[in-house]
């Protein structure tokens, strides 16, 4: 512009003269800017100005007309936009000016009696002429941590406004020396810590004080690809730290992750209890999963839960389940949740249920810091709902129930023989044996974890080793989970644009289930039964029952002797079952930084699992005793199996990040290959001549007839995607996904899927007039998103059609192959299409914050198995088909109620609303209800007493399908039904099957504080649910269709009908027929329960020191530990639950 | 573009353990493992190896075979007695027809996967295979599809347009509409005409094939040194394709067609019947139980499963298959002149009952000696007799009008039993029908057929030696399975 204007003298003369003068005087000026600049202040006049909501111009003018100076603006400065006011008295012109632009884009220089206003654009020093070191101030320092006071080699000194070239680097001792101009303002930036800027006021030595960058986690989003700052993300998402986890539960991960955010749902598995070796079944923000109708129906426990399961990453790359559950909870630096599409939709096709991002600590340069922790776990069973007959109760409630009065339809044994049972089982009673059962087979266990961190290193080579060992046993004597597992991490800066990252895990886990088999055995055990004969040696029977035989197959007897078999002995035989994997884990990245803003990555992870499995079935074992005794050389059995699995994952990232004006962009492009093979073989072998030589050397052969097992299972996937995210004055947000991703678990016809997500956002706390209208909130953030995911959570073949060889099974004229199912090709990704609504609110400086979520998610083209007419030579196929919608609320709020000096204290809370409804089922799957209830009333299937699952349109998945019911009627002990037209009847029939509840519960969620007084942290959690409905099982099994020869809940006793006026819950105690599914066991489930509490003392840093420590801390945390609901049932089946106490110390050195 | 192409590759994982459909396709070997397969499906225990032939399970001991409902046996049991009384509603039954359903079909669908590959991949195969491999195919088809017709539809004499199964020829989800009895049977015709056609040029048995026990001179059984041409009656060869011919002709009541068609497998002359040596041979070893080289077809079922079913069954102290004494010598008609018959002297033995007092004849047709013993052939289930040949000869000529060469093919059959004197007058052809039913019964004794023939003559099945329960198509036609009336999905 300017030379332009230099050439074009004809046109415009008389201005350029005019001009002229002034051009040539400001150049001058600029060359001594720096001297002038100081003399400034001499020109000093009383200026007093006293007037509101004034532009600049109308101030400028006010100090023209007292002083005489001029303006003058060489630039294009607005000087009308700004609105200030002024109060100036008696001041000087330099006061004045200061006062005026302060906080201003503008810097003043006075020449004569003109005062120049620039802008101050940014990298305008850089335009500058470099000056020597000897213009400029020498300024000398040292950069310790924030925390720990110690010194922090190697931290890189940048001027704010130019960034490319670092002004200077710390030394080893943490010292640096630079030379900046006063006012510049001086970045400090290190790896593992928050950027710290310092403005140059003098000369004087500083102290910089980093603060780690764990602290400020909060506001980053850690995708798993890459880093986000929070306030310009439009993706929902919950972060946890490491150490809030470990706060929480410190000896379960999931459970940890799951109480922070209660959309995340781990199964009620009644089944497994508190078993140390079961998989938790997790469910994120309701389910979407429809049932397969094959043979194998429809009971609750029987839905796998996989095709739920959220999407587990480990520091970018694909991780299982189990992983996540073996990790050492010490090497966790954070947790993110990532829900809605915008956030998830770079995973594509696993994304559907939602993506947990975990990210393991990076080390932290400096002297070696040596941390160690050490865990004591306590667990003790909780055996409070169990409230089973004592010897004297059961033998009394064997009589009501009719047991010792002949009836042919139990037993053909007589009078005679009954009473002398009777007698029999009455001496012992009297005789004073009431064997507890119960606590049997249980201990309480002691587990204990100590792991060891080492990390050091200097900013260019960074490392940690870290180890750990850790026993979980369970409470079930026998049963245990043992880890160990050792790490290596490097990063290796060689130079500011290059830096390589190697992380090597070596895990060993070794899990063994108890011989002491199910738990329902012992709770199942008369009290009578004494556990010893008279001379103290273990009983193998019990008892001996003549009863009718249940089989109905052809040539069966119609009545056959039943054995008790006393448990206790079985778990003494010497069989055990257990398993072990040996896995390393390497992963290996490198970041390249092309510029400033454009970054290239390549990542590589391999994992290596080889998984072994043992099972020992011993000679002795009641399996072979009561076998054929033409098979004595064959007793014994052992099966061994082994899984290979390697998995590999390859990235390329290519990240671009550039500010411009109020401009931000943030690219990412990224393509991934994965593939996960799995390698497994397995035999079984016969006949051990006892149970000391159990090695599988000393079995006899192979078993009869079966041969060699091996399988092997491969899966792929490619991911590509394309991630915006542009923010304009962070205020106004966009982050748009595209992303094409392929599997092998798809036909050929479908082999990529494109999904795509888009969100909007918008910072209104950051508009000007927000904050002057509302100046008592602080975060005011809205976004909306949308977008799509999809899941391919299920097997590799089902699109395919595999033929199988009958290797075990030749044809006379060479072996045959079969088809295994239809190979649907045409089968499709599942997809979810995620709508969400967001505000995250804080007030009062984010005392209180608030954050709300709002989605509504459709998953269509459910993978439904069909079941086909069997003459198309299929039983049943898969296909996309069925549509479930869930729609809910979160919301999250943490509230900081009081802070002074030694105290603080936050209180948290969560809630969360879920409603499921199937939107469209197909007509199959209409006709599959039909089968539920035609399987239901088959007595082969012994599924009478279960509620089956069944669907229709509108209705939730979790809807409680049965007869309505009146209760028991006082007259006869019967139960009262109510027939679909409305009439009442005695008799069940499964035509009148109707919805009778919803187990989804109205509101779920957790509410807690943790408060920190001086030294000491307390923090507790409660979860609470309610308005949802339970079919109480427990009441059925135990209580209404217990075998009375088995021990029964003490209700089956005290609350059943006996005689007419009778008002039970239950119907009469004679009455030994099945209980179908009614209403009457539909129980409001409103619960309470205290997760988790911690106690923990920091010793103080002064003491520390004393003792030779950085740090030092204790603490205790206890888990499940109360419980308080409105239905009451008999909580873990096959193994109890347990409340978990935890002590803890971590030192750092 | 060009990187989802090659990625697309990386994506098409193949797995090891099993094969895909196209890669196994892509071979002979290949095709005749899947042909293989049909039969490996075939002689399981959910069809030839069990429920259609001995009628059980294994272990569960389920019953529901046929030969139950032509009151071969004595149960003492309630569920096997409700069976025995055709009560098609017991649940113990319906699981039994449903998997013969479900498998019968799963192996024609098996057979339609190779005939729908075949013909596009001619080229890859050697020598007469794409004949012997589709032939064959095509003959399981129609052979599986008969069986399945003469359990679930009314008999063609009861009813020839009745509604009977579906026959399917494609590979598909989409569930294929009924046919009738006749339609059924046209079909059949079709596809085994279609096999005789391919298998007349390319099956071994009609190149000098010499049929004979296992491991002997001069056969050709165990000859070739490729597995797959081995054992060609193990197989569905080009007699049996005839021989089913024949069978399903009768069926019709085309007496013309039936008697050309088992003419022509008589006059093959490759069956030779079972000498009287080999049958009585007193070494365990030597023994031929089943009239081994009579059998045109038969299903190999010398596994371990087959085994212990067998034994179950037939051979333990108190096996759950047995008659009493009185009714075998009823059934084998040892008032009249049955007492030499060959059958009665060698399958049976005669045992103390562990429940009740009737003495009890225990079925020794697939006794197999304890290992280390070799038998003189392996346990097979019958699929085809030569006698059958015969009883169909000697029906369709006597419904054409020729007594004598009916009477000469029953006494065939008679004088290789033991049978010495011969029938030479017969009243009418209710008499020609009761001489060949006492005779079939005696020969298909645990074989599952003697049902068949009831039903094809609609004839009452006798229950006592005084009481025959009437036919109809109550005690004829097994129920279809609920879940292909309930899962149609056109």
């Amino acid at each position: 512009m300017k030379l332009k204007f230099l050439y074009n003298p004809a046109n415009f003369a008389g201005s350029v003269k005019c001009n002229l003068s002034v051009v040539v005087k400001l150049t001058a000026i600029l060359i001594f800017v720096g001297v002038l600049q100081l003399s400034a202040a001499t020109f000093a006049q009383g200026i007093t100005i006293s007037k509101k909501n004034v532009n600049l111009e109308t101030v400028f003018k006010d100090i023209k007309r007292q002083t005489g100076y001029t303006f003058f603006y060489p630039e294009k400065v607005n000087t009308t936009d700004q609105k200030l006011n002024v109060d100036l008295k008696n001041a000087t012109l330099k006061e004045a000016l200061d006062y005026c632009l302060k906080g201003l884009n503008l810097s003043y220089t006075i020449v004569d009696k003109t005062i120049v206003i620039r802008l101050l654009p940014a990298g305008s020093k850089a335009a500058i002429p470099a000056k020597s070191p000897d213009q400029l101030l020498e300024i000398k320092g040292k950069v310790v941590d924030a925390k720990t006071k110690e010194t922090i080699p190697g931290v890189s000194i940048y001027l704010k406004s130019i960034k490319t070239a670092p002004l200077g680097i710390t030394d080893d001792k943490g010292d640096f020396i630079v030379h900046a101009e006063l006012g510049d303002v001086l970045v400090f930036t290190f790896i593992g810590y928050k950027p710290k800027e310092v403005g140059v006021m003098d000369s004087k030595p500083l102290t910089v004080k980093l603060e780690t960058q764990v602290e400020t986690m909060n506001e980053t989003v850690i995708n798993g690809y890459q880093t986000l700052k929070k306030e310009s993300y439009t993706g929902s998402a919950i972060t946890v730290s490491g150490e809030e986890l470990k706060r929480n539960n410190p000896a379960n991960v999931i459970k940890a992750i799951a109480s922070f955010d209660p959309s995340i749902r781990i199964g009620d598995n009644n089944l497994t209890g508190s078993d140390p070796n079961a998989l938790p079944k997790l469910t994120f923000r309701g389910s979407t999963a429809l049932p397969s109708v094959d043979g194998s129906i429809v009971d609750r426990n029987n839905l796998s839960s996989t095709y739920n399961l959220p999407a587990f990453m480990l520091d970018g790359f694909p991780a299982t389940l189990e992983q996540i559950v073996d990790l050492d909870i010490d090497r966790i630096a954070s947790v993110t949740i990532l829900k809605d599409a915008a956030a998830t939709a770079v995973y594509g096709s696993r994304a559907a249920n939602g993506v947990i991002v975990v990210t393991t600590k990076v080390p932290k340069p400096g002297k070696l810091q040596l941390t160690y922790n050490a865990q004591l776990n306590i667990q003790a069973p909780d055996l409070s709902s169990y409230h089973v007959l004592n010897a004297a109760q059961k033998l009394q409630y064997e009589k009501l129930a009719g047991l010792y009065t002949t009836n042919p339809a139990v037993s053909n044994a007589s009078q005679y023989d009954l009473d002398q049972q009777y007698n029999k089982i009455l001496k012992n009673v009297v005789s004073g044996v009431n064997t507890y059962w119960l606590s049997q087979p249980l201990q309480n266990a002691f587990g204990m974890k100590h792991s060891l961190d080492a990390q050091g290193g200097d900013s260019t080579f960074r490392y940690d080793i870290n180890g750990r060992y850790q026993t979980s046993p369970g409470v079930m004597i026998g049963s245990s989970r043992n880890d160990y597992s050792g790490g290596m991490t490097f990063y290796y800066n060689p130079s500011k644009k290059l830096l390589f990252r190697n992380q090597l895990t070596i895990t060993q886990e070794e899990s063994t289930n108890s011989p002491y088999g199910n738990f329902s055995t012992y709770v199942a055990m008369n009290p009578y039964y004494p556990i010893t004969d008279a001379n103290g040696n273990s009983l193998r029977e019990l008892a001996n029952w003549t009863v009718a035989n249940p089989s109905k197959a052809s040539g069966a007897s119609e009545y056959i002797s039943e054995n008790v078999n006393n448990p206790l002995f079985e778990a003494h035989v010497g069989s055990f079952s257990k398993s072990a994997y040996f896995q390393v884990l390497d992963n290996f990245a490198m970041d390249y930084y092309i510029t400033n803003a454009l970054k290239l990555s390549t990542q590589f992870g391999l994992t290596d699992t080889k998984n072994t499995s043992d099972q020992f079935v011993s000679p002795l074992s009641n399996t072979f005793y009561y076998g054929p005794t033409s098979q004595i050389n064959n007793r014994g059995s052992y099966t061994y199996n082994v899984d290979n699995e390697l998995t590999y994952d390859g990235q390329v990232k290519l990240t671009y990040n550039k500010q411009f004006g109020g401009h931000s962009v943030n690219f990412l492009l990224l393509s991934e290959i994965g593939n996960d093979t799995n390698d497994q073989k397995g035999f079984t072998a016969v006949g051990f001549s006892n149970a000391t030589f159990t090695n599988i050397g000393f079995a006899r052969s192979y078993a009869l007839n079966s041969s060699p097992l091996g399988d092997w299972i491969t899966s792929r996937f490619n991911n590509n995607s394309l991630t915006g995210n542009y923010t304009y004055q962070n205020k106004y947000l966009l982050d748009l996904t595209g992303n094409m991703n392929g599997s092998s678990a798809f036909g050929d016809k479908h082999r990529y899927a494109p999904v795509w997500s888009a969100g909007l956002g918008w910072n209104a706390h950051n508009e000007d007039f927000f904050k002057t209208a509302f100046p008592a909130i602080s975060q005011f953030k809205l976004t909306a998103t949308t977008g799509e995911a999809g899941s391919v959570a299920f097997p590799a073949d089902l699109a395919k059609t595999i033929y199988t060889y009958q290797t075990a099974n030749w044809y006379s004229t060479g072996v045959g192959a079969t088809v295994n199912g239809y190979g649907n090709d045409n089968l499709d990704w599942q997809k979810t299409t995620i709508d969400q609504l967001t505000l995250e609110l804080g007030l009062f400086n984010n005392k209180l914050t608030i954050k709300s979520d709002y989605y509504y998610k459709l998953t269509k083209g459910e993978i439904v198995q069909l079941t086909t007419a069997p003459s198309t030579g299929y039983l049943n196929y898969d296909a996309n088909l069925g549509d479930v919608k869930n729609v809910g609320a979160e919301v999250y709020i943490t509230f900081n109620a009081y802070k002074a000096k030694d105290i603080n204290i936050n209180l948290t809370g969560t809630f969360v609303h879920n409603k499921n409804a199937v939107v469209h089922i197909n007509n199959a799957l209409k006709a599959y209800n039909e089968s539920v209830n035609k399987y239901q009333a088959d007595t082969a299937n012994h599924a009478q007493t279960i509620p089956l699952l069944q669907y229709e349109e509108g209705r939730s998945i979790n809807t409680i399908w049965g007869v309505k019911s009146k209760g028991i009627d006082p007259e006869n002990g019967k139960e009262i039904l109510v027939k679909r037209d409305g009439t009442l009847t005695y008799t069940y029939d499964a035509a009148d099957i109707q919805p009778i509840g919803n187990m989804d519960a109205k509101g779920e969620g957790t509410f807690g504080s943790n408060i920190t007084y001086k030294q000491f942290y307390l923090y507790f959690l409660f979860h609470y649910q309610f308005g949802g409905d339970y079919y109480n099982q427990t009441l059925v099994d135990r209580v209404e269709d217990a075998d009375p020869r088995y021990n029964v809940d003490a209700r089956a006793l005290t609350q059943r009908w006996q005689k007419p006026g009778d008002v039970t819950f239950y119907k009469n105690i004679q009455d030994l027929s099945i209980t179908h599914p009614t209403s009457r066991f539909v129980q409001k489930n409103n619960e309470i329960d205290l997760s988790s509490v911690t106690l923990s003392y920091d010793i103080t840093k002064k003491l520390a020191k004393k003792i030779g420590l950085q740090s030092l801390r204790l603490s205790l945390t206890a888990n499940d530990i109360f419980e308080s609901s409105s239905i009451q049932i008999e909580r873990g089946i096959y193994y109890p639950y347990a409340r978990n106490l935890t002590c803890m110390l971590q030192a750092t050195f | 573009m060009i990187v989802f192409t090659s990625c697309n590759k990386y994506l098409d994982v193949k797995p090891q353990s099993q094969i895909d459909e196209t890669k196994l396709f892509s071979s002979d070997e290949g095709f005749r493992e899947a042909l293989n397969g049909v039969y490996t499906l075939c002689a399981s225990t959910n069809l030839y190896g069990g429920n259609l032939t001995f009628g059980s399970f294994i272990g569960t001991a389920t019953s529901g075979g046929l030969d139950v409902l032509a009151q071969n046996y004595q149960f003492s049991d309630p569920v096997s007695q409700r069976i025995e009384g055709f009560d098609y509603t017991d649940p113990t039954f319906i699981n039994t027809e449903n998997t013969v359903w479900n498998t019968a079909y799963q192996a024609i669908n098996n057979c339609n996967y190779i005939l729908a590959a075949i013909d596009g991949k001619k080229s890859i195969f050697t020598g007469n295979d794409y004949q012997l491999i589709k032939g064959e195919a095509l003959a399981l088809r129609a052979y599986l599809h008969f069986d399945l017709l003469r359990m679930f539809a009314p008999s063609y004499a009861s009813n020839p347009n009745a509604k009977a199964i579906p026959y399917v020829t494609q590979v598909t989800v989409k569930s294929t509409s009924f046919s009738t009895v006749s339609g059924v049977l046209d079909q059949c015709i079709i596809d085994l005409n279609a096999a005789t056609r391919l298998l007349i040029n390319s099956d071994p048995i009609l190149q000098g094939y010499t049929v004979g026990y296992p491991g002997q001179q001069g056969q050709n059984e165990d000859a070739s040194p490729d597995l797959f041409y081995q054992n060609r009656r193990h197989r569905i060869n080009y007699y049996t394709a005839v021989g089913e011919l024949a069978r399903i002709y009768l069926y019709k009541g085309d007496y013309n067609n039936a008697l050309i068609n088992a003419k022509f497998v008589i006059s093959g002359k490759v069956f030779p019947w079972t000498s009287e040596a080999d049958f009585f041979s007193a070494s365990n070893t030597t023994r031929d139980r089943i009239f081994y080289k009579e059998l045109i077809s038969c299903w190999f079922v010398d596994n371990a499963p087959v085994n212990a079913e067998v034994n179950s069954l037939y051979l333990n102290t108190n096996p759950i298959f047995s008659a009493t004494t009185d009714q075998i010598n009823n059934i084998y008609e040892i008032a009249q002149d049955g007492g030499d018959d060959w059958r009665l002297k060698q399958w049976f033995v005669t045992t103390a009952p562990t429940q009740g007092s009737d003495l009890r004849a225990v079925l020794l047709k697939y006794n197999n000696n304890a290992a280390p013993l070799k038998n003189l052939h392996p346990l097979v289930a019958p699929a085809m007799r030569l006698s059958e040949i015969y009883y169909i000869a000697a029906e369709a000529s006597y419904g054409n009008g020729d007594t004598d060469g009916a009477l000469g093919y029953y006494n065939t059959v008679r004088k290789n039993r033991g049978i010495g004197d011969s029938v030479v007058t017969v009243a009418d052809k209710d008499a020609m029908n009761e001489l060949l039913l006492s005779d079939a019964r005696k020969e298909f004794y645990g074989e599952s057929q003697i049902f068949y023939m009831y039903k094809r003559l609609n004839h009452g099945i006798p229950i006592t030696p005084t009481f025959t329960r009437p036919p109809s198509d109550q005690i004829f036609v097994l129920p279809i399975p609920l879940n292909e009336l309930i899962f149609r999905n056109n």
